[in-house]
């Protein structure tokens, strides 16, 4: 489903990222950990062609990225807050998103009922501008956005952070039913370890651009993240 | 307690714009200077100016008359451009340092700023040519110190009234229409203002001490103004801007074009909920009146087309120009979900052509001026349509800069960099490059429809002309992208 081939990037003579290879297997969840400078971002921003690597490829779907825009069709995305349009109202920016993969506003307004429990009362009907919630509601409202369109593959940049506590947990949730049912392929970065052992089923660990470990996630996992990040 | 004058300073010469930008700083600071010039030049003449439009009467009581409207006008002119200092208290709330020492501070510092300056060069020049000359130097003195002070005096109302505003705006309503009910009064010679002012300036050069009311007076402004802010100098009395109620809504006549509906309407209300493109838009439409000034005294044909390029295209020239920035903050979003740079495109060429076709309409009061007027209006609409556009489109690529959307426009030159010249330069010079060999040659007719004529070419080339828009995204979007990403 995806596949990185001598990914390079570099800003001026420091590179930030520098991964041989990584191929991630249709319905897979891949959790992406590291330290700050890691790359994790800059990971993301090479899949969704939104940089442009010094050097190698990013495929999806044996297609490279920035060859057609026919990946986007499939593709559910949510780095930070470039990803929002900030002056329209949570339900407008749902609405809009859903018409890029033509769905209706009926089919959308369905769409969100199962995160009716997720937003809490916070969300829909505030009678607020994106830019004026919190910081962890716009991030709820980017994250939900990016599920539209039933995306074959779904990138999340730190979902978990800003989020209260409820809210992690019914996402985590979320997030396990969907890896379950093994129709989505899933690339989600985190600094919270426990978070990403619950919910991926296979964790990459970048350091300073490059991967450094590539686990099978099972009950010794968190326990092998923590011991990777205390050294 | 100089850290807050230091950090005042730096934020201003350390804010990106001044940063990256030298050539334009050049080019606002001989601005300014040019301006600053023109005031002391004005003041400095304002004497046989005055002789000259009113022979055998006193040129020191008719600019005393003339005063009364510049502090009234000045005050909806601070209105609208003034910017409350007692914002920038917040950063500073949470320290050991008392509340009282700030305020003043930020608010003495508020009336040092280069706002209040004008004044000074617009009255210095004749305090001494004119008033010291004619009465006395002390009168020429007290009478700066009386100007000086209900200059002050306006500058702290305004922040005071802006503050008002966002709690009680019927007061400001209030205060506000009673000016105009006033302006009214004096316009229809009920009330002249002219009359009062002469006599109250003119008394203040003769008797110096009388320069005390207003001095007096900003005083009580002063302490007002800072009694006021005082009980509300808390972070949530800060915030400028009162949130209104958000309404979701949605552009029903646009559901036909289905996609590119959905971007035109996203485009509409970019416009129409920030301050900046608001602001920009609104100022596009204002310079449809340049007709008016234009129209009554050339005939020339090459003005008529520079008219006419300015009456139907300056919302692709004022706006387009910041084409993309204006979408800086979701250019990722732009990118990496479904949006088909395609639609992006076509749904671009939509809007500006039907923006410019209400121009066109709305240029059809210009009808008494002359037929040829509407002639040559109407092949400069479909030219910005079908070539400008176009024009504005592939060269907005070229290194957009961010762009903050709730910033007001008025000095506000965030975003400007060499580019704005680059789009400006053919959308001015192609309709006079194909305009020109057609009149030499053949004639003035044959002109204007070659211009109709390379417009319609374009209108009818959308397809292949978006390909290369589409193709030039494609290859300048990383670029574009980081630039909009850098804070």
């Amino acid at each position: 489903m995806i596949s990185i081939q001598n990914l390079q990037k570099a800003y001026g003579n420091k590179v930030v990222l520098d991964i041989e290879e990584l191929y991630i297997e249709k319905g897979q969840s891949i959790g992406l950990v590291g330290n700050n400078g890691a790359g994790k971002t800059t990971m993301f921003r090479c899949i969704l062609d939104l940089i442009q690597p010094k050097s190698g490829i990013v495929k999806l779907k044996d297609v490279i990225v920035s060859n057609n825009e026919e990946w986007k069709e499939y593709t559910g995305s949510y780095l930070d807050e470039h990803f929002l349009i900030d002056f329209l109202t949570p339900e407008e920016y749902f609405y809009f998103i859903g018409s890029l993969y033509q769905k209706s506003k009926s089919e959308i307004a369905d769409f969100l009922k199962q995160f009716f429990e997720l937003f809490n009362g916070e969300i829909l009907n505030q009678g607020k501008y994106i830019r004026d919630l919190s910081k962890g509601n716009q991030k709820k409202v980017g994250i939900i956005a990016a599920l539209i369109g039933d995306p074959e593959i779904l990138i999340l940049d730190e979902p978990f952070a800003n989020l209260d506590p409820s809210t992690q947990i019914r996402l985590k949730t979320f997030l396990k039913d969907l890896d379950q049912n093994g129709e989505v392929t899933m690339l989600i970065s985190s600094h919270d370890l426990s978070h990403v052992a619950d919910v991926c089923g296979r964790i990459v660990i970048l350091e300073k651009g490059t991967l450094v470990n590539d686990i099978s996630t099972n009950e010794n996992t968190l326990k092998e993240l923590e011991h990777f990040f205390t050294q | 307690m100089k850290f807050i004058f230091e950090h005042q300073w730096k934020e201003f010469f350390r804010s990106s714009v001044w940063q990256k930008n030298l050539a334009i700083n050049i080019v606002m600071a001989l601005f300014f200077v040019y301006i600053a010039a023109n005031f002391v030049f004005l003041s400095y003449m304002a004497g046989d100016i005055l002789m000259d439009l009113f022979p055998g009467q006193s040129p020191i009581d008719n600019f005393n008359k003339g005063i009364i409207y510049y502090f009234l006008a000045d005050i909806f002119i601070r209105f609208y451009m003034q910017q409350s200092p007692v914002v920038s208290i917040a950063q500073y709330l949470h320290l050991p340092i008392k509340k009282h020492k700030i305020l003043n501070l930020v608010l003495l510092r508020s009336g040092l700023s280069i706002f209040n300056s004008s004044i000074l060069l617009l009255t210095i020049p004749f305090a001494f040519g004119w008033v010291a000359e004619y009465e006395s130097t002390s009168g020429a003195v007290a009478w700066l110190i009386a100007l000086v002070s209900f200059n002050l005096v306006n500058s702290y109302l305004v922040i005071y009234l802006k503050k008002l505003l966002m709690e009680k705006p019927y007061i400001v309503a209030v205060f506000g229409l009673s000016i105009v009910l006033i302006g009214i009064l004096d316009y229809y010679s009920i009330l002249i203002l002219t009359t009062y002012s002469q006599l109250f300036f003119t008394s203040i050069i003769r008797n110096e001490l009388l320069a005390l009311i207003p001095v007096v007076m900003l005083v009580l402004t002063y302490f007002g103004v800072f009694k006021f802010f005082k009980s509300r100098a808390y972070i949530e009395n800060l915030g400028t801007l009162k949130k209104k109620d958000a309404k979701s809504t949605s552009l029903e006549f646009l559901e036909p074009l289905a996609e590119i509906g959905k971007l035109i309407e996203l485009e509409l209300k970019l416009i129409w909920r920030n301050k900046r493109p608001k602001s920009v838009t609104i100022v596009s439409f204002v310079f449809f009146l340049y007709g008016y000034m234009l129209y009554p005294q050339s005939t020339n044909v090459f003005m008529l087309i520079v008219a006419g390029l300015m009456i139907t295209g300056m919302f692709v020239l004022n706006y387009g120009q910041f084409l993309f920035s204006w979408e800086g903050s979701y250019f990722d979003l732009l990118m990496a979900r479904n949006v088909q740079i395609k639609k992006y495109v076509i749904g671009k060429f939509y809007l500006f052509s039907f923006i410019t076709f209400i121009s066109f309409l709305l240029s059809l009061i210009y009808i008494p001026y002359g037929i040829e007027i509407i002639q040559v209006n109407l092949a400069m609409a479909l030219f910005n349509m079908g070539i400008n556009f176009w024009v504005v489109m592939y060269f907005s690529t070229l290194n957009p800069k961010k762009i903050d959307l709730s910033k007001s426009t008025f000095f506000n030159y965030q975003g400007t960099s060499y580019q704005q010249f680059i789009i400006i330069l053919p959308m001015m010079g192609l309709p006079i490059f194909v305009f020109a060999p057609f009149h030499v040659l053949v004639s003035q007719e044959a002109g204007i429809l070659a211009l109709a004529m390379v417009g319609i070419i374009g209108i009818l080339l959308k397809g292949p002309l978006s390909k290369i828009v589409e193709q030039r995204i494609i290859t300048k979007k990383y670029q574009m992208a980081s630039n909009f990403r850098e804070s």
